[in-house]
């Protein structure tokens, strides 16, 4: 969990890996948008099976598909409980009880606690909606060199401070991960025993006394990085004339990915002006139609 | 022709403090020099360096006064893209400056920034990792090098833009001795062949006098000393005054009135025997004779002990067996990779052995609790207190021992103060000084010198020198063979997990086969006596004893 390499990026030379950053991006944004779009619980599993593929794709190693399927189940488990407990749509049918109306003090200030199936099933989509950002979001981290991605990013006109914070930040997860271990490493070798700080007090003295040495050691790298990348010539006035462009089959692929989305997109607006009764249009029953099972 | 790089009347401030870290500074550095820069931690050598490239002004916030010019323009017309063109900064640490994950992106980088053409980049890049002994690996990932490799690097990654100047700030703080030989011998080898500069900032002037031919030494900000390396050498109370190390060649020649003094081990074996044709080593005694093994209770005690980090990996340590006594300071010696650091882990109960037995105090150890103490080469990931008096009470057997261990550290002043914002020296001496105040009966240091003037190394290796004589062990890995010569009283030599020697410093010095075999250099003095005398003598005052008695023999 706290080792270095299982968060940075590796070097490799499959298909996902050789893919190019600036598809890579487009493809973090469509899916972002398209996971806030799609409804459909059987497209939103068909796009997280896509994204775990990839990782098998990329060769993804054993320690890592361990830590992803931690991420995931843990993101999964907060989605799905605290939907099927706090759903407050109508209709929704009550599966089992937690807390009874009847329990003193709880009950009564709560009403009582259930499991709702509707809220279990919305759980479990907004689970999917999670989990595919997630799985998404550690192939890119994995498969693309820092630079690149910070290239992408500022190829795709994202401002260099935004840019190059945001890669510095997911260059510096790991680090700071590994420095956090040491922190708790060297503390078991003064005494210190975090579990002898179980009281509120105790816990949050013990989250101080590691944040302490790691904030002031990563600041100490930040400084030095920043400084190291702006003296290699990177700043406001980057050029980007050595952004190759992109190849005939990227620039395909390129196109593919925003022709679907964009075709998706206009699908799915169809569907709303259809569903709401803003507009019809009788030719494009089949659009709504797949709109309806599919988005 | 003008000078490359002129500053004048240079004084900076930064924006939280009140008096400037560099003042009055004025100098001129000539195309193709080779130039060192030294000078106590904390004297404004690191900022010095960055007013070079335009980091201050353009990124420091402070302010600033005077100027510096590099090929006749002002550097605050410039911005720090276009220096970076004409001057290369490398930082002392690679970890912290590589930013790529595969080689070939890490040097790329400077040249993409630069504009160039796809097809450049990658003759550029291939011509560069060449040039720093890197070339073939252009696809590994930047984590399957070695330190000094990284180091390598880190100087390709700014030399691909071929720059008229590299500065390097403190370069071989973190390598072993190996490390740091390949990148000077590359910084020379550039600055001959290509004509480019290079500046370099460094404390182990042991290693870099003999390489650079002009020295500037600085002190509170500014410039105490410009002129030829071999001239203030000449000078050692000079630098004795400063804090700096003399390195032993020159010590040994100033000891025997040979001027001017050589810088390397070679040159001093040659001026001795010129300067002094009457040496006759037969007419010398054997050196003193060391005190006998110490007899005292055996502290640590491994038995065949085997590690491995993964099921496929290869043993570190391998099969090793060794005690240590009280009373002992055990120096562990070895390139990176050796299993020194696992070895500490194995003493301090933080990783347990594959196979074998592991025993301080004649029980398995157990991290955090029993008798043994650590120091870790980082002191900052150590520090967790409010202030340093909190930090030294912190698990303190006996509160009455707080206040004369930070006297005695030179910390008392500091007792109120936030430990992480002081000086590296300063950080380090309050880790010791909370692990001291546990009172452990073993105490481990890793690499306790790295980064620190000598001030701080004697006092650091004085102070677990005290440990040692009032009872305790002290084990610590270092690659620094003249610390290890001086204050060590026993040496392990570890080469891929094996214990390859284990013996006091004069026999261990002795195996010049050996050590080259494990990646450790035996300190200069050692070379000289092996040289003049065929004996091993562990420091400058030995040498020069057995050269005046040579001479009076003859």
């Amino acid at each position: 969990m706290f080792a270095r390499q299982l968060w940075e990026a590796e070097a490799g030379s499959t298909p996902i890996h050789r893919l190019d950053g600036r598809i890579k991006l487009v493809l973090l944004a469509v899916l972002g948008t398209g996971v806030i779009l799609i409804d459909s619980p059987r497209t939103l599993f068909l796009l997280l099976a896509a994204t775990l593929a990839g990782h098998t794709a990329a060769k993804t190693s054993l320690r890592r598909w361990v830590l992803l399927a931690l991420f995931l189940l843990i993101a999964a488990w907060g989605s799905m409980v605290s939907q099927a407990m706090f759903y407050n749509q109508e209709p929704r049918n009550p599966i089992a009880c937690l807390i009874a109306p009847a329990t003193p003090i709880l009950g009564r200030l709560t009403d009582g606690v259930y499991i709702y199936q509707e809220g279990l099933a919305y759980g479990a989509v907004q689970a999917m909606r999670s989990c595919i950002m997630l799985t998404y979001g550690f192939l890119l981290c994995w498969t693309t060199d820092p630079r690149e991605l910070l290239r992408s990013l500022v190829f795709w006109r994202l401002p260099y401070e935004l840019s190059f914070m945001a890669v510095t930040g997911l260059r510096f997860l790991p680090v700071v991960l590994s420095e956090t271990a040491t922190v708790i490493t060297a503390q078991r070798l003064r005494g210190f025993a975090a579990s002898k700080a179980m009281s509120p007090a105790g816990a949050v003295r013990t989250a101080f006394r590691t944040l302490w040495p790691v904030l002031a050691r990563s600041l100490r790298r930040a400084v030095t990085l920043a400084m190291s990348v702006e003296s290699r010539g990177f700043g406001s006035s980057w050029r980007m004339a050595a952004m190759p462009p992109l190849t005939p089959g990227g620039k395909t692929a390129l196109a593919g990915c925003l022709a679907a989305a964009l075709l998706a997109g206009a699908a799915k607006l169809l569907y709303v002006f259809q569903f709401n009764g803003w507009a019809h249009f009788a030719g494009c029953r089949f659009v709504y139609d797949f709109a309806r099972q599919w988005l | 022709m003008a000078p490359l790089i002129e500053i004048d009347n240079l004084t900076f401030t930064y924006g939280s403090r009140s008096s400037p870290t560099i003042a009055d500074v004025t100098l001129t550095v000539d195309e193709g020099e080779f130039v060192l820069i030294t000078g106590r931690t904390g004297c404004g050598k690191s900022t010095l360096l960055r007013a070079l490239n335009g980091l201050i002004p353009h990124e420091s916030g402070g302010t600033m006064t005077g100027c510096v010019r590099l090929c006749g323009r002002d550097t605050r017309d410039l911005t720090v893209q276009e220096l970076s063109r004409s001057v290369g900064l490398v930082f002392q640490n690679p970890e912290d400056q590589i930013f790529a994950t595969r080689v070939y992106d890490e040097v790329a980088f400077v040249l993409e920034n630069a504009g160039l053409d796809p097809g450049l980049i990658a003759c550029r890049v291939k011509e560069t990792l060449r040039d720093v002994g890197l070339a073939g690996k252009e696809n590994d990932s930047v984590h399957t090098l070695s330190g000094g490799q990284k180091q390598r690097l880190a100087l390709a990654a700014v030399l691909a833009a071929r720059p008229r100047a590299i500065v390097l700030d403190e370069p071989i703080s973190q390598v072993d001795a190996q490390g740091a030989s390949e990148l000077l011998h590359l910084l020379v080898r550039l600055n001959r062949e290509t004509g480019i500069t290079v500046v370099v900032v460094e404390h182990r002037l042991q290693e870099v006098t003999a390489v650079c031919r002009r020295a500037i030494l600085m002190e509170a900000g500014r410039i105490v000393w410009d002129g030829a390396t071999a001239d203030l050498l000449s000078r050692p109370h000079i630098l004795r005054d400063k804090g700096l190390r003399l390195p032993q060649p020159v010590e040994v020649c100033l000891g025997l009135n040979i001027l001017p003094p050589a810088t390397s081990t070679s040159g001093a074996v040659r001026r001795i025997r010129a300067s002094l044709p009457g040496l006759a080593p037969e007419a010398i005694a054997e050196p003193a004779a060391a005190a006998t093994q110490p007899e005292g209770e055996v502290l640590i005690s491994l038995k065949d002990v085997y590690f491995r980090y993964r099921e496929q990996g290869a043993d570190v340590p391998d099969g090793v067996s060794l005690t240590v006594r009280k009373g002992e300071v055990v120096a562990v010696m070895g390139a990176n990779g050796a299993g020194k650091s696992t070895l500490l882990q194995l003493l301090n109960g933080l990783l347990a052995p594959r196979s074998g037995e592991v025993r301080v105090l004649g029980a398995r150890p157990v991290a955090g609790r029993g008798r043994v103490g650590q120091v870790m080469q980082n002191p900052d990931l150590m520090l967790f207190c409010p202030t340093v008096e909190a930090e030294v009470a912190f698990g303190a057997t006996d509160r009455a021992t707080v206040a004369p261990l930070l006297a005695k550290l030179g910390l008392a002043e500091l007792a109120g103060d936030f430990p992480l914002a002081l000086s590296r020296g300063q950080r380090l001496r309050t880790a010791l000084a909370a692990v001291l105040a546990c009172r452990p009966a073993v105490l481990l240091l890793d690499e306790p010198t790295t980064g620190q003037d000598y001030a701080h190394i004697g006092a650091i290796a004085r102070m677990a020198g005290d440990f040692a004589a009032a009872g305790g062990a002290v084990v610590f890995c270092t690659h620094d063979a003249e610390i290890a010569a001086g204050y060590a009283t026993r040496i392990i030599v570890m080469k891929e997990g094996r214990l390859l020697l284990d013996s006091r410093p004069r026999q261990v010095f002795a195996q010049g086969g050996l050590l080259a075999a494990a990646g450790v250099r035996p300190p200069p003095a050692a070379v000289i006596g092996e040289a003049l005398f065929a004996k091993t003598l562990l420091s400058s005052e030995e040498v020069i004893a057995h050269v005046r008695q040579a001479i009076m023999g003859g």
